[in-house]
């Protein structure tokens, strides 16, 4: 697991980019919670890159939905990179597409 | 990606009933013959369950169970506690240690299958 | 519950149901219109589609949906039974049979032969349902049902249920579980592989703040439905590991609307949340779910009440009618109404009053009743104390009955607040009759509401709402003129109706107004006229052929509507606000509009006085209606038309001498003082300012208003009574009305205004 931060380029594209690979479960949800502090709140637009993602959890859900809410409350755009495999599996069987903006075409 | 359970038994033939049955639905399967043997092999690798008896030799279930919550790796791992004993403060002991799921012995093993699939499917 | 047992159930119970469905409609044959026979009819076929849905037997569910539907026609009145169509149901009833043989022989496949049997019936069916496909029809609940025989009561509990095939399971789970090892993921994925899940909704609602939140605690919650053969005894097991870690609630399919309400109200906090989701789902439709929710809060109330009448009993549980499920029962907790009420109001689109509603203690009218007596008994007790150690001279003593005083002072400020509600939601009320009714007429209307958060004693505010609604209509029917006239004379064709209230010392303001045209003065006087209500030689102000509106058979609607204008009403009007000792002033402008003012007491119960002495008696004036007090110098006094003056600082005042106007005599003052000395009490309600003029000022007094009695019922001039801490009775000034009088007309010297006949005023 590792999140890496991408700030895309300047100052007119306020948007922050996460990307988590490998495992987002209940063993890495301290950690990850962790850097999820660090880039919720500010004043940016984030987008979680889970396209690596290999293993989600209730855990691991759970914390994008936090990311997902706290983002919004800071009206902000909130979107993610939709997973594959069995990690997207995760998303379809908690119904949190569209809570969590997933676009059409993936759902 | 197939599951992987541990079996922690000091029955042979339990842990080969046990994980005969778990691998013909498609779980890979560990097998140790009690807590201080498993401890041994939880080295890094992905395990999905653990089914563990209670009365074993040098480390019970109970005390491997509380070992295992010590583990960076393992200490989320779903546990499910084989006894013959329907005696209430081990298994409060047991639950308290985070080992949630019991089954009591005899069980026929469809029984087991259930219960595992409840907890993780192949 | 095994499969094995609950299949044999099942049998027993179709077997039964068709032979007495066969019973039924060979009855049916000689009583083709018997209600009984065709509700059971119905109510058997309902029950073996309930039934077999629970099993998953999808023919026998899909073709009795179709016979049931025309049968539920037939129930509606929509159909006759005749022979031909008692002739297909007996045939429907055979097939069924069959269907249910094959079903638990386990024949998933239908033999050709029964399949072009059922092709054949369903198409039958159709043809009086009149529509091609079964997805129209529209299946009518069962109403009601006997005792059932207790092996099929649950199949018969469902049978009276919603329309929907799916189990719905909730679960809560504790913080712990996930560290535990247990992910609800888990039990869904072999949840999926016992049945279906047609719907899950993750809710995220408790996830905490950001800096509170502890990733390895749980805060999820899940709601979903499961399409499944599955028993509920194999449903619970797949969360036997986790029993004693979540909130576990599993309605099976088809329940009855209250295993719904028993759920939200089991999980009170998140009550909407789980209404919304029930809708959203589909588990529940809209109309249900408002069916559940006051189901649920008809339940709590007779919880309430049980729970008030058997206090030492510990009688909290109370199953929910009708009877549910044999192994469902559920204990109804009893959750406060306040939730069920802001659920309620927050389904209906009135979601800023939740968080207030939730602070809300409820607490019946009666107790509140009680306890404003109560403080009414002793606030004049309290009067009284303080008279007997103004005795005493005792400083000690006086000291200590000022403190008690002033308690008791706040204590019936506040008691009198407990009653005190916003008129706002009484306003809101009207938006609907406004919008209804300006339709009805064929005018645009728009409410404006105003001064919503006036508050207003609940009694008071329950006796308006009435008056009000007339006043409204008066002016959309009278008041409002047409699209076409307001542009012809160069209004916005968009009338307006104001709502608005405020307070007036001490007293409450509602004003109804329109822009319409504005009451014209001519045709009412020529109405009045031709009614025999006034006379020629009569010489009325404005404001008095204004209020012939006012008197009973007075309309002024050319054309009677049935919105307004038959005549009654108006009068009720007055009649109602008279009732509330309050009156009502006309404002109306020819093209500009009409506002009705309503001048109301703010509460019914206690009110500051200011105490006089008319001869022998006292008198109470309301203290908030009393501008000053001053000594009436005769030099000043003048008696020009009749009318009294008294010149207040340049201004000419009118004033009314009580003893004249009560007709008693001046009260002798010590002695054989010569020079009597008065004093006048300068009083001002609304916009009329009058002095009354008696013999001694008594000052300030809380008055208990005691109301006066039927045979006192017609006297003009007074509000109610009050008993003095002596015990002796004070008549309470009707300073509004009193006023109004004294405007309008010459108070001559011994004139009772007392025993005037009312007809005469106004």
């Amino acid at each position: 697991m590792a999140i890496t931060r991408q700030d895309n380029g300047g100052k007119k594209s306020k948007k922050c980019r996460l990307t988590i690979d490998g495992e987002m479960t209940i063993y890495m949800a301290e950690a990850l919670k962790a850097d999820l502090d660090k880039y919720l709140g500010n004043s940016w637009d984030l987008e979680i890159d889970l396209s690596a993602v290999t293993e989600l959890d209730t855990a691991g859900a759970q914390l994008l939905l936090l990311a997902a809410r706290e983002t919004e409350r800071a009206e902000r755009q909130f979107s993610i990179i939709p997973p594959t495999g069995e990690a997207f599996e995760t998303i379809k069987m908690l119904n949190l597409q569209q809570r969590l903006n997933l676009p059409e075409a993936a759902s | 990606m197939a599951k992987t359970i541990l079996v922690v038994d000091d029955s042979s033939s339990i842990r080969t009933v046990v994980g005969t049955a778990l691998k013909k639905e498609g779980y890979n399967v560990i097998e140790a013959c009690d807590g201080k043997d498993a401890l041994s092999k939880l080295t890094g690798q992905k395990i999905n369950l653990i089914i563990s008896d209670v009365n074993m030799p040098n480390m019970d279930g109970i005390a491997f169970v509380k070992q295992v919550k010590t583990l960076p790796n393992y200490k989320f791992t779903p546990v499910i506690m084989l006894t013959t004993e329907s005696e209430q403060s081990k298994m409060a002991e047991g639950k308290a240690a985070g080992a949630k799921a019991w089954i009591i012995k005899p069980f026929q093993p469809p029984k087991l299958l259930k219960a595992v699939s409840m907890l993780v499917l192949p | 519950m095994s499969i094995d047992e609950g299949m044999q159930a099942y049998l027993q119970e179709t077997s039964e149901l068709l032979d007495q469905t066969e019973d039924t409609l060979l009855n049916l044959e000689n009583s083709p219109t018997d209600e009984g026979l065709i509700n059971e009819l119905f109510r058997a076929v309902h029950t073996i589609k309930g039934a077999s849905g629970l099993f998953g037997f999808d023919a026998v569910v899909e073709f009795t949906h179709d016979a049931e539907s025309v049968m539920g026609r037939t129930r509606e009145g929509d159909l006759t039974i005749d022979s031909d169509l008692l002739t297909l149901f007996l045939k429907c009833r055979d097939h069924i049979s069959t269907l249910v043989d094959l079903a638990v022989a386990g024949e998933v496949e239908l033999p050709d032969e029964t399949q072009a049997t059922d092709a054949a019936l369903r198409t039958q069916l159709h043809i009086y349902l009149g529509t091609p496909t079964t997805e129209d029809v529209e299946v009518p609940p069962v109403v009601a049902h006997d005792e059932p025989p207790a092996a099929i009561a649950e199949e018969t509990e469902r049978a009276s249920g919603i329309e929907n095939e799916a189990w719905h399971i909730s679960l809560r789970f504790t913080a712990e579980i996930l560290r535990n090892g247990m992910d609800p993921l888990s039990f869904f994925r072999y949840l999926d592989t016992i049945g279906d899940i047609v719907h899950l909704t993750t809710i995220d609602d408790n996830i905490p703040a950001l800096a509170e939140m502890n990733p390895e605690d749980s805060y999820l919650g899940f709601e979903l439905d499961l399409l499944s053969p599955a028993t509920k005894d194999e449903i619970e097991e797949v969360f036997e590991f986790v029993q004693e870690d979540c909130d576990l609630h599993i309605i099976p399919p088809n329940s009855h609307i209250s295993l719904y309400a028993a759920l939200i109200d089991e999980l009170p906090d998140e009550n909407m949340r789980i209404g919304e989701i029930l809708t959203l789902s589909g588990t529940l439709t809209q109309r249900e779910l408002i069916e559940a929710l006051t189901l649920q809060s008809i339940t709590n109330a007779e919880n309430i009440k049980i729970n008030e009448q058997n206090a030492e009993q510990d009688a909290t549980i109370e199953t929910i009618p009708p009877k549910p499920l044999g192994e469902v029962i559920v204990e109804n907790k009893l959750a406060s109404p306040k939730i069920v009420k802001a659920a309620l109001q927050k389904q209906e689109k009135v979601k800023a009053t939740k968080a207030k509603e939730q602070a809300i203690v409820r607490v019946s009218a009666e107790k509140l009743e009680e306890l404003i007596n109560l403080v009414g008994e002793l606030v004049i007790s309290g009067a009284n104390t303080r008279v007997l150690a103004a005795h005493t001279e005792d400083a000690d003593i006086l000291e200590a009955v000022d403190n008690m005083s002033r308690l008791v002072e706040e204590i019936r400020d506040n008691a009198l607040g407990l009653r005190m509600v916003q008129i706002g939601e009484t306003f809101n009320r009207y938006r609907r009759v406004v919008r209804e009714l300006s339709k009805e007429v064929g005018k645009e209307i728009e409410l404006k509401i105003s001064g919503g958060d006036t508050e207003l004693d609940k009694t008071v505010v329950e006796k308006i709402t009435d008056p009000l609604m007339h006043l409204v209509r008066n002016s959309i029917d009278h008041g409002i003129e047409s699209p076409e006239e307001r542009v012809a004379t160069g209004k916005p064709p968009v009338a307006t109706v104001s709502l608005n209230a405020y307070t007036e010392s001490g007293t409450i303001i509602i004003e109804v107004s329109d822009d319409g045209g504005g009451i014209p003065q001519n045709v009412i006087l020529a109405k009045a006229l031709e009614k025999g209500l006034v006379t020629e030689e009569q010489k009325l102000t404005e404001n008095e052929i204004y209020h012939l509106i006012f008197e009973p058979g007075f309309s002024t609607a050319e054309a009677v509507t049935n919105i307004s204008g038959r005549g009654v009403g108006m009068d009720v009007v007055r009649k109602n606000i008279d009732a509330l000792r309050g009156h009502i002033d006309i404002e109306s402008h020819p093209g500009i509009g009409t506002t009705f003012r309503i001048h109301l007491p703010l509460t019914l119960a206690i009110i500051d006085g200011f105490q006089v002495q008319v001869g022998d008696a006292r008198y109470i004036i309301p203290l908030a209606l009393v501008d000053e007090c001053m000594e009436l110098d005769e030099v000043v006094t003048d008696q020009a038309d009749g009318k009294n003056y008294v010149n207040l600082r340049g201004d000419a005042l009118p004033y009314i001498r009580l003893n004249e106007l009560f007709g008693v005599k001046q009260r002798e003052k010590r002695g054989e003082q010569q020079k009597h000395r008065d004093n006048i009490v300068i009083v001002q309600s609304g916009t009329q300012r009058a002095g009354l003029v008696v013999d001694e000022l008594l000052g300030e007094f809380q008055t208990v208003i005691k109301p006066l009695g039927t045979i006192f019922q017609n006297l003009k001039g007074f509000s109610g009574a009050t008993i003095l801490g002596s015990g002796e009775v004070a008549m309470i000034i009707d300073v509004a009305g009193l006023l109004n009088r004294v405007m309008s007309q010459n108070t001559k010297p011994g004139h009772d205004v007392t025993k005037e006949n009312q007809s005469q005023l106004h």
